[in-house]
């Protein structure tokens, strides 16, 4: 049986696809027609609820099993020379890698022309890994809808930020340790879902929607991170910030 | 960046450093736990699936091939695994049927939680064929370019079924008499 023409704008508004004339055409008969306006409503909620289903934790001892079960010997080790580890690394950055490579040059001809030159003008760092220490640990950013649960910590040679977020829609979070270059992205752990993340002028920004988790890791570097500022952007609402001082 | 995580993790896997496989387990568990869960409706066995799809994974990860999404792959694989077992177990599910009866008028109006369990009730009767549609689109937030891609089927025909479950989800809720729309 072929579904009215509503039926298919309804679909197409949920997935987001209905051009200015849709929209328009969708309105009216939603207007005009109660039966119509039920039906557009039960879809829309219906679809919207399974984003708010509860997500159950996977059984403890899952991934202890599938290591007793895998055969190590499968893919040899092998020892990696430092060139080969240096380029598995840059391999998938290799924009960043010409990017970094054009500002040192344009830095080194500058240096060459304009500066005074001497040791006494060149950065220190050959001290130990940094070594701030959050200020603060705990910490809550809430909106109208949207609150976040935070915790900052040193692990090692670590910042884990862990974050568990209530939110009816999408948002961002923008996080950027201070100076630039104190800290690595690693690898975001204890995820309700993958999280979209991506690096825009050295901060991490995070997109997700609805209720979530994550657990960012950053690995220190040998600058000393002094801050860290978090951003937060949800759709609909007033950006939120928090600045952490390192001590 | 997420993606590029993932393959760094899987050359080093491939060189045979097990703690980044680790990584990638700790990573994907518990989206692969509930997807699964989601597609057989019981708790072992989305647990033992879950373990079968992270063992095949390890198997066959120099099969993977780089120029895709490991995402992509690892939620084929699941998917896959999930509806093996559904069909093996020959379970009996209703005909897709019209929209029609979606005009019933209802009995009365749920509250945030009810509406959730009355959801959680309409997937779980859906057809898993349907039910994998609306779990990749609305729970795991994937394009309808990348189900086709996974489930290997025109992107229209994903559209035309999608639309087709969302429906027979819907009705199953009236059907119940109960109404989730926001009271006015």
């Amino acid at each position: 049986m072929n579904n009215p023409e509503y039926i298919r704008l309804i679909h197409k508004h949920i997935d987001g696809e209905l051009n200015a004339d849709e929209q328009k055409g969708l309105q009216d008969i939603l207007d005009r027609d109660p039966k119509v306006r039920r039906i557009h409503d039960l879809l829309v909620r219906s679809v919207r609820a399974i984003g708010d289903l509860p997500l159950h934790e996977p059984p403890a001892g899952i991934l202890e099993n599938i290591k007793r079960h895998i055969k190590p010997a499968r893919y040899k080790v092998r020892q990696t020379t430092f060139l080969e580890s240096l380029f598995t690394f840059l391999e998938p950055r290799r924009g960043w890698v010409v990017a970094f490579a054009s500002v040192l040059l344009i830095g080194i001809v500058i240096v060459s022309v304009l500066g005074p030159g001497g040791p006494e003008n060149v950065a220190d760092l050959s001290g130990t890994i940094g070594a701030g220490v959050p200020a603060e640990s705990d910490f809550v950013l809430q909106g109208e809808h949207f609150k976040g649960t935070f915790q900052l910590k040193v692990v090692d040679q670590e910042y884990h930020l862990k974050g568990a977020i209530e939110h009816i829609d999408d948002f961002d979070i923008r996080i950027q340790f201070n100076p630039a270059g104190s800290v690595r992205f690693l690898e975001n752990r204890d995820m309700d879902r993958p999280s979209e993340i991506k690096m825009i002028e050295n901060a991490l920004v995070l997109h997700d929607r609805g209720r979530t988790k994550f657990d960012l890791i950053f690995s220190k570097t040998r600058v000393k991170a002094t801050s860290v500022s978090i951003e937060i952007t949800p759709v609909g609402e007033s950006t939120l910030e928090k600045k952490i001082l390192m001590n | 960046m997420k993606e590029n995580e993932d393959k760094v993790l899987v050359a080093r896997c491939l060189k045979g450093d097990q703690r980044a496989y680790e990584t990638l387990v700790r990573k994907y568990q518990k989206t692969i736990f509930n997807v699964i869960y989601q597609i057989v409706r019981d708790f072992s066995d989305a647990e033992d699936l879950t373990q079968t799809v992270f063992l095949k994974v390890y198997e066959n990860l120099n099969k993977f091939n780089d120029r895709f999404k490991f995402y992509s792959w690892i939620y084929r694989i699941a998917i896959n695994e999930g509806l093996n077992f559904i069909q093996q177990k020959k379970a009996v599910y209703e005909l897709p049927e019209d929209y029609a009866s979606l005009e019933k008028a209802p009995d009365r109006i749920l509250n945030e939680s009810e509406i959730i369990e009355q959801i959680d009730r309409a997937l779980a009767a859906l057809d898993p064929n349907y039910r994998v549609l609306i779990i990749m689109r609305h729970f795991l937030d994937l394009s309808y370019k990348e189900i086709s891609d996974i489930l290997k089927l025109p992107e229209k025909t994903v559209k035309s079924r999608l639309y087709m479950a969302r429906q027979i989800m819907a009705k199953k809720i009236v059907e119940k008499g109960m109404d989730i729309n926001e009271q006015s």
